[in-house]
């Protein structure tokens, strides 16, 4: 059994397609959706995604904030930014890290908003880097 | 009548005229599959959200949230313009800036205004309207992030009492020849019909509905603003596309009637020169 799954961001629409269980990270901790959940609202935290698609295969992503929507005809995930882990690229990662790190030193400590976005920036990078790490380990 | 020579360097200078407009018509057209692309990509992110608020509202009631309420009448109200940062896109700033202008001389006093791009911001200062600020515009690849920082200023005026209501102006893609400024209120939220079918209190909200709209309110904000900023982003590129058309059209006609002209004066003047010729041998 499966249930049809859209995972959009406001840029773009990362995933969709048939699945068969979806683990996703909230503000809470993780959750695991299975076909015939209940209607459903939660927000979404920051962390890793793991769809297992209906041919039994594993796709990783990397979410960061959002909600999702459990419906009776298919489940939504609409995430700030999410991306799959066989679209990240470790080049690209290690730039946004090394260029946020040198933000982060470089902050100024009186402006709030100017430090929660570079510390949005390094978290950022950090997951890219763990779920983009975790795809090559399992090969 | 112009000289030969004069008449050549005006059809050279029209053809380059001409190039230049072709080329910015088809970087135009490209820009515009682009950004035409992003503007569909985000529109089922918008529409979720707000079936999501749909059915908050309706379990919450309208006091759920301070985004949620109306304030006390007669406050001031808060204009967003959306232009853009370059011309030659035809008539698009123009409408935009006469439509805000309308809408800022009837609200009350005390409105104050926003604008995103050059051109809305040099206009209204030589309108001798007060800016409250003005950010640059976001290019031609607008991402989510970009927004961030006006989203904050437009939540923290409405939460903080400075503004009574944020009204949205920029232009509606209905298509590549019609593009109409539009006024939207962003704030306070008023939420659509239910649409998905399920009410409201079927859904299982974690942690409670409270907390979920209160993470949820703040995005749809922002999602709205992105898609006013990718709305406008279309506009400029199809407008700009079909200025350009329309200008390197004209370039055309204009070389056509230069070389017309050009033909009819060379002709009078080997008539002329064959006239001086023939009458100069029969003078001998």
């Amino acid at each position: 059994m499966s249930f049809t799954l859209e995972i959009v961001t406001p840029e773009r629409l990362t995933w969709s397609g048939e699945a068969t269980a979806l683990v996703l990270p909230t503000v809470d901790g993780e959750v695991g959706i299975l076909p015939k959940h209940e209607p459903y609202v939660t927000v979404l935290g920051l962390g890793e995604g793991r769809i297992t698609t209906k041919d039994g295969g594993v796709e990783l992503l990397a979410i960061i904030g959002g909600f999702v929507q459990v419906r009776p005809d298919r489940v939504l995930v609409l995430a700030e930014s999410a991306d799959l882990a066989a679209d990240l690229d470790l080049t690209t990662i290690e730039k946004a890290k090394a260029d946020a790190e040198q933000a982060l030193a470089q902050v100024d400590l009186a402006d709030p908003g100017a430090v929660a976005t570079a510390r949005a920036a390094m978290a950022r990078a950090l997951l890219h880097l763990n779920v983009a790490e975790r795809r090559r380990r399992r090969g | 009548m112009a000289s030969q020579r004069e008449i050549r360097r005006r059809i050279g200078a029209v053809k380059n005229i001409r190039q230049i407009t072709r080329a910015m018509q088809f970087v135009a057209a490209s820009k515009l599959k682009r950004a035409q692309e992003s503007t569909i990509a985000a529109r089922p992110y918008g529409h979720s959200i707000d079936e999501v608020i749909a059915d908050l509202a309706a379990v919450l009631g309208e006091e759920g949230h301070a985004l949620l309420s109306k304030p006390a009448d007669g406050g001031a109200k808060l204009i967003v313009l959306f232009t853009t940062d370059r011309g030659l896109a035809g008539a698009l700033n123009s409408n935009l800036i006469r439509f805000a202008m309308k809408e800022l001389e009837s609200a009350g006093p005390g409105t104050r205004v926003v604008t995103i791009g050059k051109k809305g911001r040099d206009a209204l200062a030589r309108g001798g309207f007060e800016i409250a600020a003005a950010f640059p515009g976001y290019g031609d690849k607008p991402t989510f992030a970009d927004v961030t920082p006006l989203v904050r200023l437009l939540v923290d005026d409405f939460l903080g009492g400075r503004a009574a209501s944020v009204t949205l102006v920029h232009p509606t893609f209905v298509s590549t020849l019609v593009q109409r400024p539009e006024g939207i209120q962003l704030l306070p939220i008023q939420p659509t019909a239910d649409t998905a079918g399920i009410p409201g209190n079927q859904f299982l909200f974690e942690p409670d509905p409270a907390t979920v709209l209160e993470a949820l309110l703040p995005r749809y904000v922002a999602t709205r603003i992105f898609q006013a900023v990718l709305e406008t982003t279309a506009c400029e590129q199809s407008s700009r596309m079909v200025a350009m058309k329309n200008a390197t059209e004209s370039a055309g006609d204009l070389i056509s009637e230069l070389t017309l002209t050009y033909n009819k004066v060379r002709q009078a003047n080997i008539t002329r020169e064959m006239i001086e010729i023939a009458s100069g041998a029969s003078a001998h």
